[in-house]
């Protein structure tokens, strides 16, 4: 898809910065973003002051220190124009209009994990990061033997629970903390994702994943096992999950959306005929192979039991 | 493999080959020999007149057939197995046990239906002899 | 008679197959263990020749057994035998080598067992592994179109074994789900 950029009140050195950031960035978007010059006619408006705009154009005001969505079609830029928060904002305008969302709602949660995820995968892995909750330093995130890692003075529970709650920013300039990165950043998505995440996803859709988490590294609880092999397997939709896994409706959700965020391959569809829905409420015995697996699981103490 | 290893040198190879050659021609009712490492790794056989056989394949077979044979015999309280026979309306198929000081190996002998169980059984029983004294001496 | 489901143990020389077995079976296994004369490639005193047994019982009528290949190719004739009737495997797999023969290792038993794996009924296990190996091996999995759970198990760790084989078992479970959903899926 092409998508346009127009400025109002910019000079022309800040005209050719955006220009220069874009030949950048165009290998890192969705879309190729193109400027068009001064004017209001475009997807998206950077202006100095805010300004109001026809239909549905997105404006980015230079003012703030650093990226920030105010509302739905209104962002701060900061006043530098640096080439991380424009970033920012393609990618965020791109999330917002990608055709076929996965999750009808998104949390708090989800979004700042999002944007972590969004913001590794467009980086340059010789950038290092800072990520910020409710403007205090949280954990800082580099390239490292082929990851994305990140490092942080603080406990990785402390890390998790402080990104599972606050406002998020980026800085992209951050001093070196001079210590190593030991939590890869999917471990910490994933458990975001698993444990906070409070995404809605269709109840009339069937969802697949074409990876598996990797269990023992990333935090896993009993049910996740089963929601794996259900999902890995074959479409199934939620309530499918919930019946398979013993989890709740919550933590199937959960549990998709964190496999999303690690890139597990999490595709989509709706349910095919109505009779679905049903199906796996009704499981036809397979007696012997059933009882078998049921009485291995019960003599060997496996976590998850059906009765 | 071992054939190139340091346990069974090439010149030791030869001798082996040659030994087994000997055997094999001179004894009618045998139609061919094979020894293996326990692990199944080809060490030496003799050159079958007329087919083509695949010498991986059959050392790794016989060292099977040899540890499903010592399994069954310990499970049976017979512990010291020293060997096992298949019997065709062909021939018979003699798998032995070598323990030499510096290596574990199975020799197979193939006997076609001039021969008998007494016979057949005797024949390799010498062979055996022959190439576990060979082994030994070996440095 | 007892009634048993058989699970396979599968993967390179020195993977720890016989000593998972030994781990988890109710009987003493039986093992067909010969001295090794292929120290350079797994420096231990035995390798299996034929195969590995154990079995765990659920009741008197029902029996999980377990079967270990044995872990040399030149013993590969003997791999489709075993895998007859098998409803999964772990795949046990040494990551103190080379990222390259980790890869070729994947390969060859990923193809050589390609009806379990069509059937996404292999786990596996790693061991004396670390994060990096366990990525390598979802990497490859992924670039391969494979779709099968990875993790870390010590093979002499009964806990980590049972591990592996409830995660198995859910995959398996999947396929006992009524019939019509899987033929829509994929
Ligand atoms: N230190 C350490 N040793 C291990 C680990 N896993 C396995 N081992 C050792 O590795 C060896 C594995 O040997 P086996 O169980 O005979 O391997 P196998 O897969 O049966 O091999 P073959 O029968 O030769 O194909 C044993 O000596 C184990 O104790 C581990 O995680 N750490
Ligand atoms: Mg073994």
């Amino acid at each position: 898809m092409n998508a346009t950029i127009s400025s109002i009140g910019l000079n022309s050195y800040e005209e050719g910065l955006i220009q220069g950031h874009l030949k950048i960035l165009n290998t890192k978007t969705r879309d190729f973003w193109s400027y068009v010059g001064a004017g209001d006619d475009a997807d998206l408006v950077i202006t100095r002051k805010p300004v109001s705009t026809s239909g549905e154009a997105k404006v980015a005001i230079l003012a703030e220190d650093g990226f920030r969505k105010a509302k739905n079609n209104l962002y701060y830029l900061g006043e530098s124009l640096r080439i991380f928060s424009l970033l920012e904002l393609l990618l965020d305008i791109e999330h917002d209009t990608s055709e076929d969302p996965l999750f009808s709602s998104s949390s708090i949660t989800t979004c700042a994990a999002s944007s972590i995820h969004d913001f590794c995968a467009a980086l340059p892995t010789s950038e290092r990061f800072e990520i910020l909750v409710n403007n205090q330093p949280c954990c800082q995130v580099l390239f490292d033997q082929g990851e994305w890692k990140a490092a942080s003075h603080q406990t990785k529970t402390d890390v998790i629970s402080q990104l599972s709650n606050g406002h998020i920013r980026f800085n992209e300039q951050p001093s070196d903390i001079g210590l190593a990165a030991t939590l890869t950043v999917k471990e910490l998505l994933w458990e975001l994702g698993a444990k906070h995440s409070t995404n809605r996803l269709s109840q009339t859709h069937q969802y697949r994943i074409s990876s598996w988490p990797l269990f023992g590294t990333w935090y896993s609880a009993p049910y996740m096992a089963r929601l794996s092999a259900l999902y890995s397997k074959r479409f199934a939709s939620i309530d499918d999950g919930v019946r398979f896994s013993g989890a709740s409706p919550a933590q199937v959700q959960a549990f998709l959306s964190a496999c999303h965020l690690c890139d597990l391959g999490l595709q989509k569809r709706p349910v095919l005929e109505p009779s679905d829905k049903d199906q796996l409420a009704r499981p036809e015995p397979q007696t012997l192979t059933k009882g078998l697996l049921h009485g291995l699981r019960k003599k060997l103490g496996m976590a998850f039991s059906h009765d | 493999m071992l054939g190139e290893n340091l346990a069974f040198p090439p010149t030791l190879k030869m001798k082996c080959d040659s030994v087994l050659n000997d055997f094999a021609s001179s004894e009618n009712h045998l139609s061919f020999l094979s020894l293996s490492t326990a692990d199944g790794y080809s060490l030496s056989h003799s050159d079958p007149a007329h087919v083509e056989l695949n010498f991986r394949r059959i050392s790794a077979m016989a060292s099977s057939f040899a540890g499903i044979s010592k399994e069954l015999a310990r499970e049976t309280h017979h512990p010291a197995m020293e060997g096992s026979i298949i019997e065709c309306q062909t021939g018979f198929l003699v798998c032995r046990l070598l323990k030499t000081e510096h290596l574990d190996a199975v020799l197979l002998g193939v006997f076609n239906n001039e021969s008998n169980h007494g016979i057949a059984l005797w024949t390799l029983n010498n062979i055996a002899k022959s190439i576990t004294d060979m082994l030994n001496v070996y440095k | 008679m007892i009634n048993g489901t058989k699970i396979l143990f599968i993967g390179p020389m020195g993977a720890g197959k016989t000593t998972a077995i030994t781990c988890i079976s109710d009987d003493p296994p039986i093992k067909t263990e010969a001295s090794n004369s292929a120290r350079h490639i797994s420096d231990k005193q035995t390798t299996t020749v034929a195969m590995d047994f154990g079995r765990i019982y659920m009741d008197q009528f029902n029996a999980i057994d377990l079967y270990g290949i044995p872990g040399q190719e030149h013993f590969d004739f003997l791999w489709p035998i075993l895998e007859k009737g098998a409803l999964g495997a772990i795949f046990l797999l040494n990551c103190d080598t080379t990222d390259q023969i980790i890869q070729n290792s994947l390969e060859k038993f990923c193809n050589d067992f390609s009806r379990l794996r069509d059937n996404s009924a292999i786990v596996i296990a790693l061991n004396r592994a670390n994060e990096n190996a366990v990525s390598l091996c979802h990497n490859w999995l992924r670039e391969n179109n494979i779709v099968l759970p990875v993790l870390m198990a010590d093979p002499r760790n009964r806990d980590d074994i049972i591990m592996t084989l409830e995660l198995l078992i859910a995959t398996a479970e999947v396929d006992l789900l009524p019939e019509g959903e899987i033929h829509d899926a994929g």
